[in-house]
């Protein structure tokens, strides 16, 4: 008899020591927490590509206006007419509108997830800056390079909304939707160019008007002439 | 896709397609060109909502057909318009946040 109150300390302190560690460590010291569900994987996959394309948009936004404001200086100074000045300016007003649009977008995004208490998945923090993304410097390039990116960014998301859930798949197919009027879109005629002719640009050369027009004029990409 | 080529999807799939009305009450009175292309962004807008609902659908195949003539819509919708939107075939009434995506939870003591 001497041995069963040692056999029942045993037994006490072996049904009680886990609950002491999940009070201590939560529930993770118990076993590793499952993996979220893959529409929270392709949820959380959608936000980092749109915080991606929102950081590369502000880069393009920043690199435009300075662009705009060297060229309005050097107007300014009389060393040139200006013209590259305005479309600068163009250009960055478009990106700013697109930005606009990815923001809503990510915004909508972020909504849908929700992040339990403790998570070992935190929702992001939003990226602030790409290490190493760089940008041409050339407009044309610039309009070209980011076209590109939104034209993958479609393709991959016409994937992903196949298998998932019905609401999700109705955002994701506005989100490829809004890919389609990237600046420059050389699949699709250009409805900045209309609203440059109405706008009165029938001076195509040298006015304002007529470098908005050569910046948005339908032009096929190379490979595709 | 056309009327016709959309009828006949239906009609492969079993449903009756609706018959055209001899006319139809327009949305906006349209005695002006400015009032033409509101009534062409109208219209693209109700067929990319249309659309949208065939995206809700599981069949891979309508899922597909469904983005595929949203885009084209939300284009000409675009192209009428002379702007984009973030969030095309959907009023900006449907789009209501959530609240914040982290749960606040009493925190364990350890």
């Amino acid at each position: 008899m001497a041995g069963d109150p040692t056999r029942r300390a045993v037994l006490a302190a072996t049904a009680t020591l886990p609950l002491l560690a999940a009070a201590c460590g939560g529930v993770g010291a118990l076993a590793a927490p499952p993996k979220p569900a893959p529409d929270v994987a392709l949820l959380r996959d959608a936000i980092s590509a749109e915080e991606l394309m929102t950081v590369r948009y502000q880069a393009a936004i920043s690199l435009v206006a300075g662009q705009a404001t060297a060229s309005s200086a050097a107007a300014a100074a009389g060393r040139s007419h200006g013209t590259a000045a305005g479309g600068s300016t163009d250009l960055a007003a478009v990106l700013r509108s697109l930005l606009g649009e990815h923001q809503e977008h990510l915004a909508q995004l972020r909504s849908r997830l929700s992040v339990p208490a403790g998570s070992p998945y935190p929702p992001a923090q939003g990226q602030r800056s790409v290490p190493g993304l760089r940008l041409p410097s050339a407009p044309r390039q610039l309009v070209a390079d980011l076209a590109a990116a939104e034209r993958m960014a479609s393709a991959r998301l016409a994937r992903q909304l196949l298998g998932v859930s019905p609401s999700l798949a109705q955002l994701l197919a506005r989100r490829r939707t809004s890919r389609s009027w990237s600046p420059g879109e050389p699949d699709e005629p250009s409805w900045r160019t209309r609203r440059c002719c109405r706008q009165g640009s029938s001076d195509r050369s040298g006015s304002r008007a007529g470098g908005r027009l050569w910046l948005w004029r339908d032009r096929r990409a190379p490979d595709r002439r | 896709m056309s009327r016709d080529q959309l009828a006949g999807l239906l009609r492969s799939r079993g449903a009756d397609p609706a018959a055209a009305a001899v006319a139809y009450r327009l949305p906006v009175p349209v005695q002006t060109a400015g009032q033409a292309m509101a009534l062409a962004v109208i219209l693209e807008e109700r067929v990319c909502a249309g659309y949208l609902s065939l995206v809700a659908i599981s069949d891979r195949a309508l899922r597909t057909l469904g983005a595929q003539q949203i885009r084209q819509s939300a284009l000409r919708a675009a192209a009428w318009r002379g702007a984009t939107v973030a969030f095309p075939g959907l009023p900006a009434s449907a789009l209501e946040r959530r609240p914040a995506a982290v749960t606040r939870g009493p925190r364990a003591r350890g």
